[in-house]
């Protein structure tokens, strides 16, 4: 046991600085006794959705003990927000998932912030190539500055086949979704090798047509997965040794006054050049 | 393990104290959204915490909400489901983050 003041030096504290969780998990329930606090009992992804959200002056977070995380001292703010929720998503549901590997040839679908949070996170495990398929160059741009290894416009609808070309027909061992459309997910049922893994981060409201016809006999795996959340601790240490700087994501910044304005600058990502749009309350105590 | 040491200046928590309203935006049905006052969120669980934002981000998965792609979503519901802030107050049962 403890003494007193290491107690008091773990408890949380009015006062304290915390990452807010996107997922809200009460540690206790079947799910998060597994690790799976995107399906908690109490929570998951209610946040923003069935709970009233962060786009405030202040939130209510239920089952605190297990969705908030203090951070260090010292830690970049912009940094620190990209692990609320898509640092987070690209890992787990991406990189993890699709258990990137060394040497490992993997396709980025989708260089939104969930893709090239894929991107920026798959460097962990040094995949041999990286290719990133996006309809627009100015994505596709950053993206290369990021790490990417070969860039492939897929507004001509032939991605798929530049890719086995690229390839010498063999396809990439992993194929991430970072868009959550048909057409995307199409592109990675197309280019998945022999042995490979789909790992699918984009949020569909749309069916999809699987080609079994093709894949059955490819010993592929498919994975779907809702950020689990579980792997903060992990990320905030690399945050924190200055490998990961999930903030350079961070394209526009307005004071929370103007949200309707960064909205507006958000949903025209394409044209206003915008990842991340950050979005402050006040000044910053850090 | 260490924690950030973090001090709320002594005139935020005076002037906080006094208002029961907070600005956020709120959700009003598909494509219509408003940023106005909503009542400041008080502690309604032993193991809630309030926490002031300092810093939030908007995610495409807002604009699918916005858009009306998720039904479940009601009238008046606060968008935003990742931001960074400032523990304002604990409930009874909060023991460690």
């Amino acid at each position: 046991m403890s003494n007193k003041s290491e107690r008091e030096s773990l408890s949380s504290k009015v006062g304290d600085g915390v990452i807010i969780s996107c997922v809200t998990a009460c540690l206790k329930c079947d799910f998060c006794k597994r690790g799976m606090y995107s399906h908690c009992r109490r929570g998951g992804w209610i946040l923003g959705y069935l709970f009233d959200g962060t786009q405030a002056e202040f939130v209510r977070i239920p089952q605190a003990d297990g969705s908030l995380y203090n951070f260090p001292a010292g830690s970049d703010e912009a940094d620190l927000v990209m692990l609320s929720d898509i640092s987070r998503t690209g890992f787990e549901c991406g990189v993890r998932n699709g258990q990137v590997t060394p040497g490992d040839t993997l396709a980025i679908v989708g260089a939104g912030p969930v893709g090239l949070a894929v991107l920026l996170t798959a460097q962990f495990y040094s995949p041999a190539a990286i290719f990133m398929i996006d309809l627009d160059d100015k994505r596709l741009a950053i993206a290369k500055k990021f790490g990417t290894t070969t860039l492939v416009n897929s507004s001509d609808g032939k991605a798929a086949q530049r890719v086995m070309d690229l390839t010498d027909g063999a396809g990439v061992d992993v194929a991430i979704e970072a868009v959550g459309i048909p057409a995307t997910f199409d592109i990675c049922q197309s280019i998945v090798a022999a042995g490979g893994r789909i790992a699918n981060a984009g949020v569909h409201g749309k069916p999809v047509e699987l080609h079994l016809e093709k894949l059955w006999d490819r010993n592929m795996s498919l994975t779907t997965r809702l950020v689990d959340t579980v792997t903060t601790p992990m990320l905030l240490k690399v945050v924190r040794s200055g490998k990961l700087q999930p903030g350079k994501l961070v394209t526009h910044r307005f004071p929370i006054n103007d949200i309707m304005k960064a909205y507006e600058t958000f949903a025209n990502a394409a044209k206003e050049g915008a990842l991340k749009v950050v979005l402050t309350n006040g000044q910053s105590q850090y | 393990m260490t924690t950030a040491e973090l001090q709320l200046p002594t005139t935020s928590a005076a002037t906080l104290s006094l208002s029961k309203t907070m600005k956020a935006l709120a959700y009003h049905g598909p494509g219509k959204r408003a940023w106005g006052d909503k009542p400041r969120p008080a502690i309604q669980d032993p193991g809630d915490a309030i926490i002031r934002i300092t810093t939030s981000t908007i995610c495409g998965t807002d604009l699918h909400i916005l858009k009306g792609d998720l039904p479940a979503v009601t009238d008046g519901r606060i968008f935003g489901h990742e931001g960074i802030g400032i523990v304002e107050q604990v409930g009874a049962g909060v023991s460690q983050f």
